[in-house]
């Protein structure tokens, strides 16, 4: 039967659950925050590598030289001498054998002379194209074309350029 | 009266108000302390992050800067007072160039020793050197730091083994490397017409290239004359000169470059350097400017010299030559990449 008698036992329950919830709550929370701050920390060791390789790809080896390594991949659509010089600077560490391994998507952003508006074309896509991870981070560098590739679309124009090279990169 | 009527109203189920304060100052205190606890675990928990971020930090002061003092690389380790001058270890060229490396800061920050006795030979004392001007902070962390060309197999390293758990950073760079190179053609001594040769250098042209990754920097690197076309016996009757050129211009002070280093060595066929006078040279002779000698001297970037070749033959042209940046090449600059593990 339902009485009165137990009410200081059931405040005592209540109480001793909240007090259960609250502390549960708590100990969650603390460990929830930092989740996202140690993928921060990853996300931007990916990002200053990747700034690293285009960096690096964009410096001359003389000062004679008329372009960049970059400069010349992008202005003879040379492709494959891009995607090989890109991961083997971002795959390699200081051990030979033991290689990273990312992979990366580049696109190209251009002014469009028809649209007057930002266009872009691919530039890279990798073989079996399996980007679906939060974790990727886009790295971008602004290069200067004395005219437009040969592979370039149309609609881009033929003159001195300069475009936004943009590569998305991820850990698989 | 025991056993009244349940359902009418009475003050047997409230509270006292003893307990609800003292319940009160329990929950409050409870909240309290569990805050705390919470702070607690955070510190516990983020010694990872901490590891990440140092290792972070570490690389960037690596890799973006030229250390303090810029040129610390030319630092006498052996003197106590240009140790003690030594506040951090940079290795890049210079504070505006991230990502491009001096090579013999390179070859100083790897040369180390973890001897008792290593304060007083050329190398750095491994580890307090390293974590008072490159990790920095209260923590007693570990490191390791490694570097590997790309084009060469071995890394080097400072730092011993790491557990499995660490703060790590990787960089990608580019390694200056020292040393602008002149080819000297000499002549067959039937149609030459000088003994005695100078190679003209105005500094002033040299360090006029803005971009420090290609600049001739000879007041901090060595410069290489590499003598070719030899035909025939020539010997070079004297260690070279230098003779320096006031500012307001007139007559240059000639000097001979001292015994103890750095100084200008002569290297028959780029072997060891000769000990005496005449000295036979051969094809690929080079005339050896040690790094720091210019510095030594007294030169600055402004300077005008000519260096004094002597020969016991007519090999030379009656025109001087120019050390430039038409005559003379410095290498390409060689990628590698750079891990710093922090726990």
């Amino acid at each position: 039967m339902v009485n009165d008698s137990g009410q200081l036992y059931t405040i005592e329950g209540i109480s001793a659950g909240l007090l259960m919830i609250v502390t549960a709550y708590l100990v969650v929370s603390s460990t929830t925050v930092l989740t996202p701050q140690d993928v921060h920390i990853t996300d931007v060791q990916l990002e200053q590598l990747g700034n690293d390789a285009l960096a690096m790809m964009d410096t001359r080896d003389s000062y004679e030289d008329e372009r960049s390594p970059l400069q010349e991949y992008i202005l003879n659509d040379d492709t494959t001498t891009f995607t090989q010089a890109f991961l083997l600077y971002c795959n390699s560490s200081t051990s030979v054998t033991d290689m990273d391994n990312l992979r990366f998507k580049s696109t190209i952003n251009y002014y469009n002379r028809i649209t007057k508006e930002q266009a872009n074309y691919t530039y890279h896509m990798p073989a079996g194209y399996d980007y679906y991870r939060e974790n990727a981070v886009i790295v971008n560098r602004w290069v200067y074309l004395e005219n437009k590739p040969p592979g370039a679309p149309p609609d881009m124009d033929s003159g001195p350029q300069i475009v936004l090279l943009e590569v998305l990169l991820w850990r698989v | 009266m025991k056993g009244k009527r349940s359902w009418l109203p009475d003050e047997e189920g409230q509270l006292s108000i003893d307990f609800i304060i003292g319940f009160t100052i329990f929950m409050i205190s409870f909240i309290f302390v569990i805050s705390m606890a919470s702070g607690l675990l955070v510190g516990l928990q983020s010694r990872t992050i901490d590891y990440d971020a140092v290792a972070y930090r570490t690389s960037v002061v690596l890799v973006e800067d030229p250390g303090e003092p810029r040129d610390w690389h030319l630092l006498d380790l052996t003197i106590p007072a240009d140790r003690d001058s030594l506040k951090r270890l940079g290795l890049s060229i210079s504070r505006l160039s991230p990502g491009l490396l001096q090579q013999q800061k390179v070859d100083a920050f790897f040369n180390w020793d973890s001897s008792a006795g290593c304060t007083g030979t050329e190398s750095l004392c491994y580890p307090d050197e390293y974590k008072e001007k490159l990790i920095f902070g209260d923590y007693p962390y570990s490191f390791n730091i490694a570097l590997r060309k790309l084009n060469e197999s071995t890394p080097l390293v400072v730092g011993g083994n790491y557990p499995p758990k660490h703060g790590y950073s990787r960089r990608v760079v580019k390694i200056k490397q020292p040393g602008a190179i002149m080819t000297m053609n000499i002549t067959n001594p039937l149609y030459g017409v000088m003994k005695t040769t100078n190679i003209s250098m105005e500094f002033s042209d040299l360090y006029g290239l803005i971009n420090p990754l290609y600049r001739f920097d000879t007041l901090n690197e060595r410069t290489i004359i590499t003598i070719q076309n030899v035909t025939s016996i020539v010997n070079i009757t004297s260690i070279p000169e230098v003779c320096v050129y006031p500012p307001e211009g007139g007559t240059p002070t000639c000097l001979y470059a001292p015994g103890s280093s750095p100084t200008i060595l002569v290297k028959p066929g780029g072997g060891p350097p000769c000990t005496a006078f005449p000295c036979q040279i051969v094809n690929g002779t080079e005339i050896y400017i040690e790094e720091g000698f210019f510095s030594r001297i007294g030169l600055d970037e402004f300077s005008t010299i000519e260096i004094r070749i002597a020969t016991d033959q007519n090999v030379f042209d009656a025109f001087p030559y120019d050390f430039n940046y038409y005559t003379a090449t410095l290498a390409a600059p060689e990628p590698a990449v750079l891990e710093v593990r922090v726990w």
